[in-house]
């Protein structure tokens, strides 16, 4: 069982409360922490304002503590306007004489250099006694009954758990009819619809002043809302919603946002309300034709619209060509690539706009030189590894791995998009993980191919190699690099150079130990990393929040088969439905937390300020791997099976 | 914890990517998987006690669930390992033809040969059968491995399996004596495990 709370519109009343957000919230808890909470019918009904932010010891934990007397203001206050914030209670973690904890989903709004933006994040608040948070628990339910029950919450602009609620399978047709949903109840057919034109950024969406909202503003806060989660949540990006009265079309356009911003999510997405008067011909057209007569200049009116600056363009355009050298897996080449109407959509938007395809495009903005010009180079200067310090080797590996963690969309990793990978027909499914994977196979294959080299090189020359790598395994670990360190360390135990004990009877003790304490160490951080990292990425985007960030403190690159390994483990425990067709809660919430850990690793991925090198970039790409066959077959020349 | 456990032993699953190992595991381990909890205590297996024979002990099970495309396996998945379940779908003849793959690793990297390993049939709820029962068997004879079909879907098979594995660990008590020695476990010792009897008999056991 579980329950979303999101606040009511002020008013709605303590009983309310009492009834259903603070017992339901209270059953959560007891059910989970087997304890008697006190008596919480003493809360009353005030806004749980958070004064005071204050990091706790463990980091991701932030307290926003008011203390009864209202005094004590460690520091600025995140949300100076109450009605700018909106929390929703995750459970009551602790209860004191004259507090309660709770585990809240704070939503911080707050202008920045782009416009305002918005986001959410996890946090703790600590509210007094007299504070309560008017809640209403949206219980698990069927589709159809939790759109309903979250259309009233709109009024005041901000649906709680849309995100959730998005990446329930399959989210595109969610997304259809929680807009249905809100577009009856919510907007008078009178509307001005072609004024409505939302600017919004994955997890990011322009939040509009709260004050004097016409139906209008409140319907683009529910759009926005709703598009903002869109993009992480849906696979189907190009489709254009058709709902009754207007066919929403959505575009990815390149905004300006802050450098901190994870190049993934820097996708931003345009979403125009159309008016179709007549619509139903059309509406029935749309499916089969890829709609879009694609208004070209529209787009142009971004700017003006909001913080979409045209400048920024150019930055987007590398990611398009999918043209990975050394063949970065399955590159959806935009035009081939089949799928939603849109992404058949001539490519010719100007400017700001670009298709939706654009956005999986998974492969690295790093620039390799495409293959043709690297041979030369290659020829040019016979290289090999030994002639790379480690540390440029390890900077290289760096760059081209974040770069492709930072593309990652979340919703890619979940399970029931990633098992399908090998089914006939989905090879186009989850490409930006997949290039992820590709990118760390390529990593492991060339470590292999050059410890084992060629016959003629003896054990000790191939005992420096392995030397080499072992060096550039502890730069990576410098750098925290831990996705191109974990295929290192994978690679000098594959099979194939862990069998040759002439070789790593010539590698020196000291880089044994070394790799030794790699090895240990690498073990047992696949989870405890991330544990490890949380809080300050969270502190970092706090403080972006607040407008007052510090340099960040932790630059990483995860490894992806952690996530995907949890998300495996919770499609396969958990049922997609309940009894009666209900959609099951819990799942998608705890799926929804891993990717948001994704989303936060991203931004920590996005630290690094490495240029590309491009001698070593074509030696990388140009090296021609063995293949996991090969390479035990020659394993076993070079040294033959007992 | 349990102070009646005899042993910890570490059981490995192996196999190609989508043979529903993790199903397997999960089936078996009740169905249970927090990655909170996951991420706070840094492991990587699942952790069941099972009772065999009146002998209780606990397993570690390890699983690579979802990073089957990383070239991931490493000594240290392998080392220390007791038993090892390897999988193949009886709907996909490619993995069981990798198998072969699978072995050269375990070959590789266990460096002791007493390891009692399983070979597991999954997936036979499905119709459109490629490998033949006859065929599993034959591969699990040749390569000294207990052998069993089973459906992680229904459920079939999956707790005689594990079963099955760790009464022939048991039996076998140089395996896991000499290992938790290694470790330093300290065993609250019942009288020696060994030949702890008759197998049930339900599962074709070579």
């Amino acid at each position: 069982m579980f329950h979303c709370c999101f606040p009511s519109p002020q008013g709605s009343g303590l009983k309310k409360t009492r009834s259903e957000g603070c017992f339901s919230c209270c059953r959560n808890w007891r059910r989970r922490h087997r304890r008697q909470p006190s008596s919480s019918g003493t809360r009353q009904p005030q806004r749980p304002a958070p004064d005071t932010v204050q990091e706790l010891a463990d980091g991701f934990t932030y307290a926003f503590n008011r203390y009864q007397t209202g005094g004590h203001q460690a520091r600025k206050p995140v949300q100076s306007r109450s009605e700018s914030s909106s929390e929703d209670i995750l459970e009551v973690l602790a209860r004191g004489p004259d507090y309660t904890t709770y585990r809240v989903r704070v939503q911080v709004h707050r202008a920045n250099d782009a416009g305002q933006c918005e986001s959410e994040c996890a946090a703790e608040l600590t509210l007094n006694l007299r504070e309560a948070c008017r809640m209403r628990a949206l219980q698990e339910g069927t589709l159809e009954k939790m759109v309903v029950s979250m259309v009233p919450a709109f009024p005041r602009g901000k649906i709680p758990h849309i995100s959730t609620f998005m990446s329930i399978h399959p989210a595109f047709s969610r997304a259809q009819l929680f807009l249905d949903q809100l577009f009856t109840r919510c907007c008078p057919l009178s509307i001005r619809s072609d004024a409505i034109q939302v600017f919004s950024t994955s997890g990011n969406m322009q939040p509009y002043n709260d004050q004097g909202d016409t139906p209008q503003d409140q319907l683009k806060k529910a759009v926005a809302s709703v598009m903002g989660a869109w993009p992480d949540q849906i696979q189907y990006v190009g489709q254009p919603l058709l709902l009754p009265w207007f066919t929403l079309k959505q575009a990815l356009v390149q905004g300006h946002l802050p450098a901190s911003h994870p190049l993934g999510h820097v996708l931003s997405l345009w979403v125009e309300l159309e008016h179709l008067e007549p619509t139903e011909a059309e509406l029935e057209a749309a499916p089969e034709a890829p709609p879009e007569p694609q208004r070209a200049p529209e787009p142009e009116e971004g700017p003006a619209q909001g913080p979409v600056p045209g400048p920024a363009v150019p930055v987007m355009e590398p990611v398009s060509p999918p043209s990975a050298p050394g063949g970065l897996g399955p590159a959806p080449a935009s035009p081939s690539t089949p799928g939603p109407a849109l992404q058949q959509e001539p490519p010719a938007p100007p400017a700001l706009i670009r298709m939706p395809t654009a956005e999986p495009a998974p492969c690295p903005a790093v620039d390799h030189p495409p293959a043709g010009t690297t041979k030369h180079l290659i020829k040019e200067e016979k290289r090999n590894i030994l002639s790379f310090p480690p540390r440029l080797v390890a900077e290289q590996l760096t760059v081209m791995d974040a770069e492709l963690f930072k593309r990652v969309l979340p919703h890619q990793c979940l399970d029931f998009v990633w098992s399908q990978r090998d089914k006939p027909g989905k090879e186009h499914l989850a490409p930006t993980v997949r290039a992820t994977i590709t990118q760390f196979n390529h990593v492991a294959t060339c470590v292999i191919t050059t410890c084992l080299g060629d016959p003629s090189m003896r054990a000790r020359d191939r005992a420096k190699v392995v030397e080499h790598w072992i060096k550039v395994a502890k730069e990576c670990r410098a750098l925290r690099s831990f996705s191109a360190l974990h295929a290192i360390l994978s690679a000098l135990q594959s099979v194939s150079v862990h069998r040759l004990k002439k070789t790593w009877g010539k590698v020196s003790r000291r880089s044994s130990a070394t790799l030794n304490t790699l090895c240990k160490e690498d073990n047992s951080r696949a989870s405890a990393q991330l544990s490890e990292k949380r809080p300050s990425r969270f502190a970092t985007l706090l403080r972006t929040l607040r407008g007052t960030r510090k340099r960040p403190h932790k630059k990483c690159v995860p490894f992806l088969g952690k996530f995907l390994t949890d998300l495996k483990m919770l499609d396969t425990t958990l049922e997609d439905y309940l009894e009666g067709n209900q959609i099951n809660l819990e799942k998608k919430e705890k799926e929804q937390k891993v990717m948001e850990k994704i989303v936060l690793l991203q931004e920590a991925a996005n630290m690094y300020e490495i240029e590309p090198e491009e001698k070593f970039g074509a030696w990388f790409w140009a090296l021609e791997r063995l293949s996991e066959k090969e390479s035990y077959i020659l394993s076993c020349q070079l040294e033959p099976r007992s | 914890m349990d102070e009646d456990v005899l042993t910890t032993l570490k059981i490995l699953i192996i196999g190609e990517s989508g043979v529903g190992k993790s199903s397997l595991l999960l089936r078996f381990t009740d169905d249970t998987f927090d990655p909170e909890l996951a991420a706070t205590i840094g492991v990587d297996f699942k952790v069941k006690t099972i009772s065999v024979d009146g002998n209780k002990a606990k397993l570690a099970i390890w699983d690579t669930a979802g990073q089957e495309r990383f070239r991931t396996l490493t000594p240290s998945y392998y080392r220390g390992a007791q038993g090892v379940i390897l999988v193949y779908d009886v709907t996909r003849r490619d993995t069981f033809v990798k198998l072969d793959n699978w072995l050269n690793e375990l070959e590789t990297y266990c460096t002791r040969n007493d390891i009692v390993n399983m070979l597991v049939g999954n997936k036979i709820d499905k119709e459109n059968r490629e490998v033949d029962r006859n065929e599993g068997l034959k591969f699990a004879r040749k390569h000294s491995m207990l052998f069993i079909e089973a459906s992680a879907k229904t459920c079939d098979g999956v707790q005689c399996a594990f079963e099955e594995l760790v009464e022939k660990i048991i039996q076998t008590p140089g395996l896991w004596e000499s290992e938790n020695q290694n470790k330093g476990v300290k065993l609250s010792h019942r009288e020696e495990g060994h030949g702890g009897g008759a197998c049930g008999g339900y599962c074709s056991v070579l």
